[in-house]
């Protein structure tokens, strides 16, 4: 069986409003393994993006546990959180969000880790995502389907477990978000890692292996 | 490092608006402590250019050379005290004319021995000791030369009449705010003759050597350091502490001013540094990257204002009351680095609390 990555334990997150409590996550649950590429989908609104930050170490449930790779993230103090996120996740965000400043390869490259600094890597990945031509480029001078592939090159860079997309295709046409959909899936696939991503764009649905969906804070899957 | 250099390219424009406030700032500063500076060596630099470090006054003259008044016995005290190495010096402030002409020019004379090692620097025309033969030569600053006077010229002391030959110029003496002229102890004790039938050989100051200073301990004098004589020079304290204040003023509020720029930045990247801080890109290396960033907009700002400083302080008239000193500059950039640094800290903190959140759902 293959190794769990991430896995959501019954996660609660509420917020106060007004008088009324009110559940974005109820009793949550989840589980990805190694090589497994699922969608969360559900309208705006729906408590995807808080289940991304729980996920993605930037916010901690009010109860339940979140284990990435076997390790109980509830014992993590924030403090460490930065460094988990390094070396276990990668973002894919909703605009690229790629640094204005940099060429294409030193997009890669910043966040390379020191002792995982590997030109050869960041060769085979833009090959692989078909942007070797633009490696010396601005930003402002890719379109928006290259820029969103060298973001997606960035989550792949410093071999984390775990994928995080936030609605990659939001700021793309149906047919280069769907071309970016099916680079993550094949690079999931690939090098075996474990991918979530969060949409409500329904058409790029038949390339992931699980979907559920976000009903009144629950997870069906 | 690499990273903040690279935005700076990237942002040029932006970044070169900045820089230019920063260099027009700088040059405000530097040239402002040029003048305060050049202002302070015209009340103190005949005193100034001596090179030893003493002086031996009355103990009731509060510093001030021109108050003090010492008589033979200690003259003779001294010149044992120090086997003959120290050196008279009486100053006294009068008026000049040119011969021929009944304008007078504010002199300060600086009446000392021909062969003492107060003889100034000449720059043009000779020492005293090269003008034996002349019964009342002097050395007048080179200031002079811009009323047309020249080497060989006579010059009249206007109240005694008494004239003096003009054997040479020195450069840069200077004595509050008026122009120094050297003259000779003998000239000098006839001009107070002239002035007073009854004057009585006296002596203002003897200037004392470092080596001698241990010892010089006598009845009704006072040893004093060359910079407590300058700072009691009329006039110089209160000016210097006026200007330098304005100067430090200006430092700060030129470096508050980078500090609140970079804090504008800093607000519109916010989503930026959110996505970095998301990415894994630890508090060490951002703070690393503002700080590497703002001591390159300052450093930049600060050299080029230097050049430009220096270059104008050497296209200036010598007349002009402008003295920058190197040492002087050095610190002025460096404290101005400093505190640009210390306003990016505004900036700092406000990375340190964005929320990597932000760089997730909705968009901007």
């Amino acid at each position: 069986m293959d190794k769990l990555v991430l896995e959501l334990k019954a996660v609660n997150k509420s917020y106060q409003d007004g008088k009324e409590k009110h559940y974005v996550l109820k009793n949550a649950t989840l589980k990805l393994r190694e090589g497994e590429f699922a969608a969360v989908v559900g309208p705006s609104g729906s408590g995807k993006s808080t289940l991304l930050a729980i996920s993605g170490m930037m916010l901690s449930p009010d109860s339940g546990s979140v284990y990435i790779n076997g390790a109980d993230m509830s014992k993590a103090r924030q403090k460490e959180w930065t460094k988990i996120r390094r070396e276990n996740i990668g973002f894919i965000f909703q605009n690229h969000q790629l640094l204005s400043y940099l060429r294409a390869e030193e997009q890669l490259a910043l966040f390379q880790e020191k002792d995982k600094k590997d030109s050869a890597f960041i060769d085979s990945m833009m090959k692989e995502l078909g942007i070797d031509k633009c490696r010396k480029q601005f930003p402002a001078q890719m379109s928006g389907g290259e820029k969103q592939r060298v973001a997606v090159a960035r989550a792949f860079i410093n071999d984390p477990a775990l994928i995080l997309a936030d609605e990659p295709t939001a700021s793309l046409d149906s047919e280069c978000g769907r071309q970016v959909v099916d680079m993550i899936r094949k690079e999931v696939k690939r090098q075996n890692k474990a991918a979530i991503m969060v949409t409500h764009d329904e058409r790029v649905l038949d390339l992931v292996d699980t979907i559920y969906r976000l009903e009144n804070g629950a997870l069906v899957r | 490092m690499k990273l903040a250099w690279k935005e700076l390219v990237y942002n040029r424009k932006k970044y070169l608006l900045i820089e230019i406030v920063v260099v027009l700032l700088m040059f405000m500063v530097l040239f402002l402590s040029g003048l305060a500076s050049g202002l302070g060596r015209a009340v103190s630099s005949g005193i100034d250019n001596i090179s030893a470090e003493y002086f031996l006054i009355s103990d009731t003259a509060e510093n001030l050379i021109t108050v003090s008044s010492l008589d033979e016995t200690v003259y003779e005290q001294v010149m044992e005290m120090t086997d003959g190495n120290a050196a008279v010096l009486d100053i006294q402030r009068m008026y000049l004319m040119k011969d021929g002409d009944e304008e007078k020019l504010d002199i300060t004379y600086f009446a000392i021995t021909p062969d003492s090692f107060l003889q100034p620097k000449v720059q043009e025309g000779n020492e005293f000791v090269a003008a034996t033969g002349v019964e009342n030569p002097i050395i007048l600053d080179s200031d002079f030369r811009a009323e047309g006077i020249r080497v060989g010229d006579t010059v009249r002391d206007s109240s005694t009449k008494m004239e003096f030959m003009v054997v040479g110029f020195a450069e840069d003496q200077m004595y509050g705010h008026t122009s120094v002229g050297f003259i000779t102890t003998d000239s000098y004790t006839r001009l107070r003759k002239e002035l007073n039938p009854f004057y009585d050989q006296s002596y203002h100051a003897f200037v004392i050597p470092a080596e001698y200073a241990g010892k010089m301990k006598i009845e009704g004098t006072e040893l004093v350091p060359k910079t407590d004589i300058i700072n009691s020079l009329p006039g110089y304290t209160a000016e210097q502490t006026t200007i330098q204040m304005i100067i430090w003023v200006l430092v700060i509020a030129s470096a508050a001013i980078i500090g609140i720029f970079y804090y504008i930045i800093t607000l519109q990247r916010e989503k930026q540094f959110g996505v970095m801080k998301a990415i894994g890109l630890g508090m060490k290396k951002l703070s690393g990257m503002i700080c590497s960033q703002v001591c390159m907009v300052a450093g930049l700002g600060a050299v080029i204002a230097n050049i430009l400083a220096f270059g104008m302080s050497a296209a200036m008239p010598q007349t002009m009351p402008f003295y920058l000193s190197v040492s002087y500059a050095c610190i002025v950039t460096i404290a101005f680095i400093l505190i640009s640094l210390a306003g990016s800290l505004l900036s700092i903190r406000k990375i340190a609390r964005v929320d990597p959140i932000k760089s997730i759902g909705g968009a901007e």
